[in-house]
């Protein structure tokens, strides 16, 4: 799965750890997570969107949406 | 880039429990296996050498204890690469151990003890968990 983590990450100039330490979470999962390798808990998720102000489809996109918005983008 | 999963990541109160809680139960277990090993030859009564010879489990079971302890400390992702490297372990070691029985029916392999299960399992274990972290790099 897709996400803007990273670009989200970047607007308020949070490293991976600052955001690791705000989710209770390794930098590592913040990496794994950004890079696209691992989908978060639905719990987890929602930690996000409530720390971003996102909702969770703002920030994590299915491939499919993805390559389509890519594509329209 | 290739950092441990577990690097600062853990509370360090529960990395120094789980520290101290790892060394206390192996030094234990060494204790203890010397300790039984060196006694069992005495001509006690059955029920007595059979309590003697499972005092190492003790240890063992403090061990797997602390390791559940210190699982609950781990974030989501460093839990599935645990559970994931031990389902890896458990396949290998049950294919690797079908296949020696196979070899003692068939080549004349002496019969697997049951004492090397838990400690191969482990070790498959600790070599399994880098290899699955990596995936997640």
């Amino acid at each position: 799965m897709k996400n803007r983590l990273k670009v989200l990450r970047a607007e308020r100039d949070w490293s991976q750890a600052d955001l690791a330490v705000r989710l209770g979470v390794s930098r590592q999962t913040v990496n794994a997570i950004e890079r696209g390798k691992y989908d978060p808990s639905l719990p987890l998720a929602f930690k996000m969107a409530r720390l971003f102000g996102h909702a969770i489809e703002e920030i994590f996109l299915p491939e499919e949406d993805a390559g389509r918005s890519e594509r329209e983008g | 880039m290739n950092k441990p999963l577990f690097e600062k990541a853990l509370p360090k109160q529960a990395q120094r429990r789980w520290m101290r809680d790892c060394l206390a139960s192996s030094a234990l277990y060494t204790a203890l296996v010397f300790a039984s090993t060196a006694m069992l030859d005495s001509d006690w009564p059955p029920l007595l050498r059979g309590a003697l010879a499972l005092s190492p489990m003790l240890p063992v079971v403090w061990f797997a204890w602390a390791l559940a302890a210190f699982s609950r400390s781990w974030d989501e992702l460093q839990r599935r690469v645990v559970l994931e490297a031990f389902l890896i372990a458990g396949a290998t070691f049950a294919l690797g151990s079908f296949a020696w029985g196979w070899l003692t029916l068939g080549a004349g392999l002496p019969e697997l003890p049951t004492i090397v299960i838990l400690p191969a399992l482990g070790a498959l274990w600790v070599v399994a968990v880098p290899v699955v972290a990596k995936r997640y790099r």
